[in-house]
């Protein structure tokens, strides 16, 4: 579960709610498929820069929102998570974490399921009985200790296994980065993931606000990640192509769209490897 | 995701690359091990020099690290008719670069990670090779690292780390695609030394 998927709250469930009466409107209009010259589609993982524009067709609203949440993360959510790290021992925040990651592994579960793997779907729900028993209501890992493997599983996985796999890029005010795709899902998630229908329903907004706190600081340390980028925008719908097209289907056993130097009619003599200085 | 953290981590699990009869899963798994190893053992007197910190992962890029053929891919077609002087220039000012931002961040890292290869794959006619690798951390799912290899007289060489599936080469080369349609190719280095340009990833 990435940090963008944690980000649900109940503070933002309105706004949430209104992407998704948006995205309903979105999805008409892109139900054709975006295929290469050789007839193979774009989208599914091994797409080349080109081909991310060309699943970018609403690229100037995308800018746009991009930059409203630069300035929102940089006025507040930033600074709200730094205060939660500095003040909150590591400890606790870790605790705080494993409850959130708790909440979500029958979701997890429900998808690995959907996604064929009994097996691991099987580990995953186990996770949850020991996590939610001897480890507290989750705030303990006792499962990992126990050598239970934790597993990843979301709804936009399963939707692209069940044959959704190009998607046009959406940035999403507050969440970033996603997808058409990506987006139903998260609706679909906010609708059934316990950390809606258990915790923030529940217990109050300031489950969903602590939600949206963790998530924001878990994702400190790669601060430095987009710093000065030549262009920000590009770097993280870049990052996003390649890392999600690797989460929806398994492309350990290929080649990256590489342009080889010899391919490229660079001479043998120039391509020195041991010339290190 | 700490993409850049263990992006780095997994550059400098490069190692210990000697033997050309090694096969490069073994490599691969051999020197992740050793970096991560080492990062623990000597963390205190990284802290306290930054200076030892670099110096170390100079020394664990250089062994097996394949900088000229990274370099060019990392520049795609902006390396055609580029000589080898140029490219190395391009390539070192590109490390020190990344160290420089992102040095610190690795000895924040936690270390109880454990590698494990998965598979070893053959391509683009035998003259790649990826060996796909997963961090197991003791808090979350494991993450996958895969390194991209390939042999160059006899012995492996990496030229290529994927984290979560994001390519090290790929990313860089969007970056600088951008960058190169309003510089040349000396400003772009010359930026990257100064350090008035860098780039994300």
């Amino acid at each position: 579960m990435s940090a963008a998927d944690r980000r649900g709250s109940t503070r933002s469930r309105d706004l949430l709610r209104l992407s998704g009466c948006l995205l309903v409107l979105l999805l008409s209009a892109c139900s054709g498929r975006v295929l290469r010259a050789d007839g193979t589609p774009i989208g599914d993982g091994r797409t080349s820069p080109e081909e991310r524009a060309a699943l970018d067709p609403w690229e100037p609203t995308n800018r746009r929102i991009h930059n409203f949440n630069r300035t929102l993360d940089r006025k507040v959510m930033k600074p709200v998570a730094r205060t939660y790290v500095k003040a909150v021992p590591r400890r606790v925040r870790q605790g705080v974490t494993n409850v959130f990651d708790n909440l979500q592994e029958p979701i997890v579960a429900l998808n690995l399921l959907a996604q064929g793997h009994g097996q691991k779907a099987t580990e995953s729900g186990f996770r949850f009985l020991l996590n939610s028993t001897i480890g507290l209501a989750g705030i303990f890992d006792v499962a990992s200790a126990g050598k239970v493997p934790e597993y990843r599983g979301d709804f936009g996985q399963t939707f692209a296994l069940w044959g959704w796999q190009r998607s046009r890029y959406v940035v999403l005010p507050v969440f970033g980065p996603s997808s058409v795709r990506d987006s139903v899902a998260r609706v679909v998630n906010s609708q059934v993931s316990p950390i809606n229908t258990v915790g923030a329903r529940k217990l109050g907004p300031a489950f969903g606000v602590l939600y949206g706190i963790t998530s924001r600081a878990a994702a400190l340390p790669n601060e430095a990640f987009a710093e000065n980028a030549a262009d920000e925008y590009l770097l993280l719908r870049d990052v996003y192509f390649q890392r999600r097209g690797c989460q929806i289907r398994d492309c350990s056993q290929e080649a990256p769209d590489y342009e080889l130097p010899d391919e490229l009619g660079v001479p043998a003599s120039d391509i020195r490897p041991d010339d290190t200085p | 995701m700490r993409l850049l953290t263990l992006g780095l981590i997994a550059l400098l699990g490069l190692g210990n690359a000697q033997a050309a009869s090694e096969r490069p899963r073994d490599m691969v798994e051999q020197s992740a091990e050793t970096v991560l190893t080492t990062l623990v053992k000597r963390r205190a007197e990284f802290r306290a020099d930054a200076g030892k910190l670099e110096a170390f992962m100079l020394e664990q890029l250089e062994t097996s690290f394949d900088h000229q053929y990274s370099a060019r891919l990392v520049l795609g077609r902006h390396s055609r008719g580029v000589d080898a002087e140029t490219i190395d220039s391009f390539a070192h000012a590109l490390l020190s670069n990344l160290m420089r931002r992102y040095g610190k961040a690795m000895l924040d890292f936690d270390p109880n990670v454990d590698v494990k290869v998965l598979s070893e794959t053959p391509l683009r006619d035998g003259k790649l090779m990826r060996v796909a690798t997963e961090l197991a951390r003791a808090d979350g799912a494991p993450v996958p690292v895969d390194y991209m290899v390939r042999e160059v007289d006899g012995h492996w060489k990496i030229f290529d780390v994927l984290v979560e599936g994001v390519s090290y080469v790929q990313t860089y080369r969007n970056q600088f695609e951008e960058q190169l349609r309003n510089q040349t190719l000396d400003q772009v280095i010359a930026g990257l030394r100064s350090g008035t340009v860098n780039v994300g990833g």
